[in-house]
């Protein structure tokens, strides 16, 4: 498994984890049942401190993502499909939000975007 | 979460200087990073902490009773410098109700440290880690580090902040880690207790005080413009006035603050 | 206590090769002025002083005040050094006692038990009245352990000549002893009372 964090990001390291574990979940890397490094294993891995790891695994258990079990660790939750159906739109959802604001920022219209999307949609399918 | 220690209203006065009114928990299973200038109250809180000056006032809830559980390193090698490391362990392992000889060797050897050469012929380093062999051989609970670290190098620095977080492995232990190398802190504390001027300034998460705050640069016109309720503290700079704000209230040129940073705004910065 | 009597004892015996020159040095003076009774006193006290040089050696390392962390009392903490300087003093003794009897020998003074008792008397004076206080002031500061040490001699010759100028011969043995049995009273005394002074002396300093 491989976490990669950056002192230099924007992104608060905590989140970093959070979407990289997230990532891994989603896409069926870490299946449900698999295990994850222990909170305080994984700061000592990453040379951070404990809350921050405490922090990602809080949010994602509560995202329903992973549980800890007192005792045994911390393990991949199991997802149904409708769930990951959901956390992989959300997903799709911020990469076209991002998109969009792009396309607004550079003056490209909707119609020139919605005819992109097409294309490419296309394009994957061919 | 539970608390190794829980300080109510500490007050200890000297003639030239007191620590007044400090209240605070230190959360177990954490590293809690306590900052501030020389002659803050650091070295003092620590003392009261280890019960080698008594409080005018307050208390220390739990009082340590059991110093076996307790592993005290201070800023320069305590150890008589014409014993060996050989001689030492014999001497711990009579002190301490449970020294687990194995571990203690199995440490000296991961540093290298040799077993029949006397202390005075080791480097700053190598006593430091010494002293952390010793730390961690006896199931001490709490660690307090006063200063420990200063004057060391940044390699042998990371390598102490990594047994710090091998410490910690364990839920119910936990370190308290005065230094003014604050960006060790910055990497691997959760909590961060600043004393300034024998008071507490704030005790927070790590995380929480590098993403609550931003410093605000701004001009003089600016600066009045801004309404009171919004600054927590300002500095006049020369050129420029830095307004400490929280994220959520920045405008005009700001910047991340390191804990550094915070402090300098704390001590030297006025509120309006 | 028995680890912080063991570091002393390994720190005592660090300096082994100054303390046998010395030794040596002195017990040759004493044949060479043929007083063998000095070596009662000079031996022993060699070795019992280096107690309070284990105290000096605590402060100057800092593990005074260190071993405060350390899970000993406070008291045993302090007892041990009164309680290792006994422990050389009965060893001490013993191989002042040797010397003393192989420097008879040597010079051809026979012993005998005036000089003996005087000297053992002197002996328990220097250590009630010398090495107690020092031991305690010692543990005032860093910087007194020098001063600690110049009492430690002055204070029991100050005594010891007192009672030579002021005690007619034929009582002098019996005052002696007196002062000496005296002397150890205060030796204990001392030693109970040095925890509460120390800790006041503690919670003073920054």
């Amino acid at each position: 498994m491989d976490i990669i964090i950056t002192m230099r990001s924007d992104k608060p390291i905590y989140e970093q984890i959070e979407s990289q574990l997230k990532e891994m979940i989603v896409s069926q890397k870490l299946k449900a049942g698999d295990p994850i490094p222990s909170m305080r294993a994984l700061a000592k891995d990453l040379h951070i401190s404990l809350i921050t790891v405490k922090k990602a695994y809080e949010n994602l258990s509560r995202d329903g993502l992973i549980e800890t079990i007192v005792g045994k660790g911390s393990f991949v939750a199991s997802l149904n499909t409708e769930q990951l159906k959901e956390e992989k739109q959300r997903e799709i959802e911020a990469l076209l939000s991002k998109a969009c604001q792009e396309a607004k920022a550079t003056g490209i219209r909707k119609d020139t975007l919605k005819e992109l999307i097409d294309i490419l949609y296309e394009g994957e399918l061919l | 979460m539970t608390s190794a220690l829980q300080v109510h209203h500490l007050t200890k006065k000297y003639p030239t200087f007191t620590l007044q009114d400090l209240s605070f928990d230190l959360p177990q299973g954490t590293i809690i990073g306590l900052i501030g200038e020389n002659g803050a109250g650091k070295s003092t809180l620590i003392r009261c902490l280890l019960q080698m000056s008594k409080p005018d006032q307050g208390e220390i809830e739990p009082p340590i009773k059991d110093f076996n559980q307790l592993s005290y390193i201070p800023d320069s090698c305590v150890f008589p410098e014409i014993l060996t490391i050989e001689q030492l362990e014999q001497d711990f392992a009579s002190i301490y109700k449970h020294w687990e000889s194995a571990k203690f060797w199995d440490m000296v050897k991961r540093f290298k440290l040799p077993h029949k050469q006397k202390l005075k012929t080791f480097s700053k380093g190598m006593k430091v880690k010494l002293a952390f062999c010793v730390a961690f051989s006896h199931h001490a609970k709490l660690l307090i580090l006063d200063e420990a670290t200063s004057g060391l190098d940044p390699l042998i620095r990371d390598e102490i902040l990594d047994l710090l977080l091998e410490f910690i492995q364990k839920e119910d232990h936990t370190v308290l880690f005065s230094t003014h190398i604050t960006s060790d802190l910055e990497k691997v504390a959760d909590y961060i207790l600043y004393i300034h001027e024998g008071k507490k300034m704030f005790m927070d998460t790590k995380d929480d005080l590098m993403e609550k705050y931003v410093i605000m640069h701004c001009t003089q016109d600016e600066y009045q413009k801004l309404p009171s309720s919004k600054i927590v503290r300002v500095i006049k700079q020369p050129y420029q006035m830095d307004v400490l704000v929280e994220k959520k209230e920045a405008e005009y040129t700001f910047d991340t603050p390191t804990l550094e940073d915070l402090m300098r705004m704390y001590s030297k910065g006025e509120k309006r | 206590m028995k680890g912080l009597l063991r570091k002393d004892l390994q720190l005592i015996w660090a300096s082994w090769p100054i303390l046998l020159m010395i030794l040596i040095g002195g017990t040759a003076i004493s044949i060479y002025v043929k007083e063998p009774t000095m070596d009662i006193c000079f031996v022993t006290l060699l070795l019992v002083f280096q107690t309070v040089a284990t105290v000096m050696n605590d402060q100057t390392s800092g593990w005074y005040p260190w071993e405060l962390s350390l899970p000993v009392s406070r008291k045993n903490m302090i007892y041990e050094k009164y309680i290792l300087a006994m422990l050389i003093l009965a060893f001490g003794l013993i191989l002042a006692l040797a010397i003393y009897y192989g420097v008879s020998a040597i010079t051809n003074i026979a012993p005998d038990r005036f000089s003996l008792e005087i000297n053992l008397s002197i002996l328990l004076i220097f250590f009630g009245c010398g090495v107690a206080p020092a031991i305690l002031l010692s543990f005032y500061k860093k910087e007194t352990g020098p001063i600690a040490m110049i009492v430690a001699a002055l204070l029991p010759i100050a005594i010891i000549l007192i009672i030579m100028n002021t005690v007619s011969d034929a009582n002098i043995k019996e005052v002696f002893m007196g002062i000496g049995a005296i002397s150890m009273l205060i030796y204990f005394t001392l030693m109970f009372l040095s925890p509460k002074i120390v800790t006041n002396w503690l919670d003073r300093s920054l």
